[in-house]
């Protein structure tokens, strides 16, 4: 009877319904969506480096170091012999190192020097290592791959020279003209600060400051046997990133090299100095979480208001099916069960949208805002979302269900044709 | 014979303060009996049948329906009562817009138990062919005229076996020939059920259907 009713009278009502459903739909993916995007944003901000246990850097600040070595944003104020490097790589805790060496730009991008286990190990985003999109991984001493802003930005192919410039400034005076370098690699863009960074090999590193020893070029032709990658010898760092076998020894670890007795250096765990460095700056979502309540705050009442006024529409009809025997108990139910069902359909509706969302809006908010959004199924947390907005939308249904049920009978009938 | 109705020191007035609409000292009808209730306009007919419906509640006095002593009882029971045994004819018709006819009228078996004990749909069917709304079976009730509606309205108070059947001036749309088919259907039923009736209308010539005629002004007293 119930069913009965409920359908024929939502179906009569097509289109107020509709109206209803769609504006719960609104709200759900609404909040759902404004959720995920400030989610996006704190995985897309934490995991711009995965999988990476520890940063190692001469000592000074915490955050200097994650914001050189990740973001190449700031300046090491020392470096970092090679020795200790070597020394800590031996570890046997230890199961792969980055090496990092930084100090010089081109046209204002970070000219990053590293090894192979760049490549090989450095991941982002859970899983996601360095891809090229054209080209192969350096391997000689001039060789130098691009990040995907870098090469749209200068629109650079592979195989075209480029001239590093000493120092990090974008308004280089010198620059290292006596030895070009060759692009032969581009990489895929990760809306990470890896598409800002140029890659040339630690070798390479050295090379451009072969005669340099004193700051500036003292003007000397190198004899190019020097420029032979194996006679080149590294003698210092930036940085370096450690992974190490077991996470248990991490806390250890960096308790170890904190206290290293040849060098004043220290380490960072970058998982947790990113999450430290994103509740800093965290009041956006917060904002993001205050906004996403208020939307839901419009969507309970929209749910009411459209409820109410369907109920009012229909007194008469409430009180014809009471006088024919219907109990107040089962208007209630009638009422109730219609209120929920819109929820539910609106709930659908919602989480379909979103989702269809979501699959526009994507490469746009990933390449342009760094958020990052898998398309995933619900999560347990959206599922109680869900829950709680079904539930407070079948109860704001009971408001007016409930007035139905006060209504005296006498009231519906009486209202004229 | 038990009494189907009876009320005693019946007062009821719409607002408390207001001036009185019904106050009746006595009125017995008896099980099966045919009542044609008369009086002008405004008299209090209409509030007469819903206090004994259990639409309305007396203020003071006593109102026993089938048994059932109205004043003391809920309203849910009350609702629950009409449903069960008692088929109204509201004076304005009250049906509900968007079902079609067959289901307007199999509603009170859908909503009562008590009242869907046969094949209710066959029943349906039978007082649809016999007041003459075959081709209008599965059209919106909006899509009838007053006269059609009205009979809707009486096939919906019929079905399903009531105790008792209440109608508030069912004719008043039709003309002589619908009425005079209407009437002689209702006592067609009447005859093989035997339920209680209580017609009211202004057209004073339906009297001779029945089996007593009260005018409501010569037994309420509310001036
Ligand atoms: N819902 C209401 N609220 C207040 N007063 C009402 C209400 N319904 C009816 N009345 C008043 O009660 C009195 C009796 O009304 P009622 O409808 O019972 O008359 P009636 O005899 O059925 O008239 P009619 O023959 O025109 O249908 C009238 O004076 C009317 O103004
Ligand atoms: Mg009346």
């Amino acid at each position: 009877m119930i069913n009965f009713l409920t359908y024929k009278s939502i179906s009569n009502r097509k289109f107020t319904s509709f109206l209803c459903v769609l504006s719960i739909a609104l709200s759900v993916t609404l909040f759902l969506g404004i959720e995920r995007i400030r989610n996006g944003a704190r995985d897309g901000f934490t995991n711009t480096i995965s999988k990476t246990d520890l940063i190692v850097g001469a000592k000074g600040g915490p955050l200097n170091l994650l914001l050189y070595t990740v973001f190449h944003i700031g300046g090491a104020v020392n470096n970092i012999k090679m020795k200790t490097y070597e020394e800590i790589k031996k570890n046997h805790q230890v199961e792969w190192t980055i090496p990092i060496s930084l100090g010089d730009a081109y046209r204002g991008f970070r000219v990053v020097a590293t090894d192979e286990n760049f490549y090989e190990h450095y991941r982002f985003r859970g899983d996601r290592s360095v891809e090229m999109s054209e080209g192969r991984i350096p391997n000689d001493t001039f060789d130098v791959v691009i990040g995907s802003v870098v090469a749209k930005k200068f629109n650079h192919k592979v195989g075209d020279p480029i001239i590093i410039s000493h120092g990090i400034s974008a308004q280089a005076i010198l620059s290292h003209d006596n030895t070009p370098f060759k692009i032969i690699g581009i990489m895929k863009p990760t809306s990470t600060p890896l598409d800002t960074g140029v890659y040339i090999t630690l070798q390479g590193m050295e090379a451009i400051h072969f005669g340099w020893e004193t700051g500036v070029p003292n003007g000397e032709k190198i004899n190019p046997e020097r420029f032979k990658k194996e006679n080149i010898q590294i003698s210092q760092l930036t940085s370096f990133m450690v992974k190490l076998k077991s996470r248990i020894a991490v806390l250890r670890m960096r308790r170890d090299i904190d206290n290293y007795m040849d060098e004043p250096i220290m380490a960072i765990i970058p998982a947790l100095s990113l999450q430290e460095m994103w509740e800093t700056i965290g009041y956006v979502e917060q904002i993001l979480f205050l906004v996403s309540l208020c939307v839901l705050l419009v969507g309970v009442l929209s749910i009411l208001i459209s409820l109410y006024t369907s109920i009012n529409e229909r007194r008469r009809e409430m009180a014809i099916l009471r006088s024919l025997g219907a109990s107040s108990r089962h208007i209630f139910f009638l009422l109730i069960y219609e209120s929920s069902f819109l929820v539910l359909a609106g709930c659908i509706l919602g989480v379909v949208s979103m989702y269809g969302l979501l699959f526009f809006v994507r490469p746009w908010l990933e390449s342009n805002f760094s958020v990052y959004l898998p398309i995933e199924a619900l999560s347990s947390t959206e599922w109680i979302y869900l829950g709680l907005i079904f539930v407070v939308g079948t109860l704001a249904g009971l408001i007016p269900a409930i007035k139905a049920y006060m209504n005296s009978l006498q009231d519906g009938l009486t209202i004229k044709i | 014979m038990t009494k189907a109705i009876s009320l005693k020191k019946c007062l009821f007035s719409y607002d408390k303060n207001t001036k009185l609409v019904i106050n009746i000292d006595q009125l017995d009808i008896e099980t099966g009996e045919k009542v044609f209730l008369y009086g002008p306009s405004g008299h209090g007919k209409s509030t007469l049948l819903n206090l004994t419906a259990g639409v309305l509640k007396a203020n003071s006095g006593s109102v026993e329906v089938l048994g059932q002593e109205l004043t003391k009882i809920s309203q849910s029971k009350r609702d629950h009562l009409r449903g069960e045994k008692i088929g109204y004819i509201f004076q304005i018709f009250n049906l509900i817009p968007y079902l079609t006819v067959k289901e307007n009228i199999v509603l009170p078996c859908m909503i009562n138990k008590k009242r869907s004990d046969d094949d209710f749909h066959k029943q349906a069917e039978e007082l649809i062919d016999s007041l003459g709304l075959r081709e209008y079976i599965d059209k919106k009730v909006t899509d009838l005229s007053i006269g059609q509606q009205q009979r809707v309205a009486a096939a919906r108070a019929l079905i399903g076996n009531p105790q008792m059947i209440i109608a508030d001036e069912p004719t008043s749309a039709l003309d002589e020939k619908n009425t005079r088919e209407f009437m002689e259907l209702l006592m067609n039923v009447w005859e093989k059920k035997k339920f209680t009736l209580i017609f009211v209308s202004h057209d004073e010539r339906l009297k001779s259907y029945f089996s007593r005629s009260i005018s409501l002004p010569e037994i309420n007293h509310h001036d």
